[in-house]
């Protein structure tokens, strides 16, 4: 049952958000140039980093969606958060220390200085597209939250939450930004945690659950995740949704993180500890749509709404408005990150690009402004979006196609700009038409080759045409084709391999002029 | 160029070549004349060792989660995974990063 705003759970909630504005208000002190409000110019301490990656991944999916599935199927939730922490490993063992090292201002930049300039441009329009889904995906998750609490409609719940994420991220960048995300994990984790060990006690174990007959069949089977429709195989979805989680990398909020580190050892340990708050995500979000589902029964319309109803029905009001806070707070947590990083990357990348005397001052200004802007066109999408999940996934489908270029541009010599971006246009092409046809049905025939398919499971078409196109046209091209910045490393570092040395060797030999 | 990287120093990096205000693409040129990103890039036995824990990881969370989750026990079952899953970051960073990526020596 909803209760009014002006009640104990909506005291403690507005009392919340007060204090979240607050703080990112006073972070903001320290932005003075735009690098400042784009990645605090590598300022931010273990702490401070941890607190940021995690509370940017724990975003509306996290204690909202991963708890939806987990209400219609225990390993629809645990698998889908055990496919974040390979990709957290991907982060730290891979792109953690080269990113760090070359310390690149965005993503674009890096595509750009490591391939070119089109491959750059690509980046940025690709961050702008994709990211609107996921901001979307969290103004959708606040209206949702909001409107279960509290007689609030939902519309009017989400744009409350896009009014309030955009402001205190226009105002206080990437600093106001990260000292949120560190007030947000600690409520979050307390919160959720403290609930699940809430439930073991009153409720019992899971032992005591599946003697219940609330359970469908199956319904514990790991290797039978019977919503998934055609494809039931729980080590598929593992292994597919291990891919979207990577997906989301080549997104600019990243990469503000990995800058944003110290040094390098914050760099590494920061993603590895998001790595670990996705194991301990991979029991409670589950556990918590499990015991909603034992609580409530089976009869839930909308699936994301499970652990607001379920903090509703049985704590006493205080403690249930911690957990609204709570929720919250991993909602605007995502949403700031996700607002950030693509409108500064527009601003760096595009007005930039055609206003090359604007001071920093100006570009900072700019990038406000843009942020005003990109919040508000994802505010219209996210109306017309049902589920949060829904809304992100569609939109990563697409970036999956960016995997192997991404791949490429930190651990393979070979990759060939040209040849990198055709993988990304083909791949996330192919991906978003699929998508598309999919929805509309442009194609009926294509649909009807899996007919009760979860759609995401198109990106492995594109994904593997990027990762061919990729290999294939990069060998085509040659060695000759790869930037000479990349191709002869400066013997100033002594080089890293024999390998390294023979293919310089292979590349002087190639120049001499018989 | 910036002195840092006129000197030779290895730490030519995207920040401390100076921006360009001629355009952003001319920037990103600027940029791939000076940074030398080949000599950044991950070293073959990290990412040799990268993929197969990545791979090795996977499968241990396929096989061992469905037999040891959602049971009695499962908050302090869990406990100990993120014990280990710390654990194994810190072995790969001792083991694999530092000595091939010089972790320890390397300064922006």
């Amino acid at each position: 049952m909803t209760q009014s705003l002006l009640s104990t759970e909506g005291y403690i909630v507005i009392a919340y958000l007060i204090a979240i504005f607050g703080i990112g208000i006073w972070g903001g002190r320290k932005t003075h140039t735009f690098r400042d409000y784009f990645s605090t110019s590598g300022g931010l301490g273990i702490i401070v980093l941890i607190g940021t990656v995690l509370a940017t991944q724990w975003g509306g999916v996290t204690l909202l969606g991963i708890v939806g599935f987990g209400y219609q199927h225990l390993w629809f939730g645990a698998w889908y958060s055990l496919g974040a922490v390979i990709r957290f490993l991907f982060w730290a063992f891979l792109m953690a220390a080269v990113l760090r090292k070359v310390n690149p201002f965005s993503i674009s930049e890096w595509f750009g200085m490591r391939f070119d300039a089109k491959n750059a441009l690509v980046m940025t329009v690709l961050n702008l597209i994709v990211s609107l889904g996921l901001l979307g995906g969290q103004f959708l998750a606040f209206g949702t939250v909001v409107s279960v609490f509290f007689d609030v409609p939902i519309r009017s719940a989400v744009i409350i939450g896009a009014l309030m994420v955009t402001i205190y991220t226009v105002i206080g960048g990437m600093w106001g930004v990260a000292y949120t995300d560190v007030v947000q994990i600690i409520v979050t984790t307390l919160s959720a945690v403290g609930m699940v060990l809430y439930l073991w006690v009153t409720e019992g174990g899971f032992g005591t659950l599946r003697t219940q007959a609330v359970y469908p069949e199956n319904y514990f089977n790991a290797m039978n995740v019977t919503p998934l429709g055609d494809l039931s195989m729980g080590w598929l979805f593992l292994f597919t949704l291990i891919f979207l989680w990577l997906a989301d990398l080549f997104l600019n909020h990243n990469m503000q993180r990995m800058v944003s580190a110290k040094n390098l050892k914050v760099a590494y340990w920061a993603p590895v500890f998001g790595g670990m708050g996705y194991v301990l995500i991979a029991y409670v979000s589950p556990a918590i749509g499990a015991y909603a589902r034992s609580v409530l029964g089976a009869g839930l319309q909308n699936p994301d709404r499970a652990f607001p109803l379920l903090a509703q029905e049985l704590l006493p009001a205080y403690l249930a408005g911690l957990v609204a806070a709570a929720l919250l707070a991993v909602v605007m947590s995502s949403g700031d990150s996700y607002l950030l990083g693509p409108s500064t990357l527009a601003a760096n990348d595009l007005y930039r690009a055609f206003n090359p005397q604007a001071s920093e001052e100006r570009v900072l200004l700019v990038s406000r402004l843009i942020t005003l802007v990109y919040a508000g066109i994802t505010l219209y999408s996210a109306l017309f979006f049902d589920t949060i999940i829904g809304l992100i996934l569609t939109y990563l489908t697409i970036g999956w196609a960016v995997i192997p270029a991404l791949g490429a541009s930190v651990a393979w010599r070979r990759a060939t700009p040209n040849a990198s971006f055709w993988s990304m246009v083909a791949g996330g092409g192919v991906n978003a038409l699929l998508m598309l046809n999919y929805s509309y049905g442009w194609v009926p025939s294509i649909n009807a080759m899996f007919p009760d398919m979860p759609s995401y499971y198109v990106g492995w078409i594109g994904f593997a045409l990027a990762s061919v196109i990729l290999i294939a046209g990069s060998y085509v091209e040659g060695e000759d084709s790869v930037p000479t910045n990349v191709r002869q490393p400066v013997a100033a570092d002594g080089g890293r391999e024999v390998d390294d040395i023979e293919a310089r060797a292979d590349a002087a030999l190639k120049q001499v002029q018989y | 160029m910036s002195d840092q990287a006129a000197d030779g120093d290895q730490a030519a990096t995207a920040i401390s070549v100076q921006r360009l205000e001629s355009g952003y693409f001319d920037h990103l040129k600027s940029l791939r004349t000076q940074v030398p990103v080949g000599d950044y890039l991950i070293d073959r036995a990290t990412q040799r060792w990268a993929l197969v824990s990545m791979a090795v990881i996977s499968l241990i969370f396929l096989v061992t989660f469905p037999f040891t989750m959602f049971i009695q026990y499962t908050p302090v079952v869990i406990l100990l995974y993120m014990i280990a899953f710390v654990a194994f970051g810190w072995v790969f960073y001792d083991r694999v990063l530092e000595p091939n990526e010089g972790m320890e020596e390397w300064e922006d």
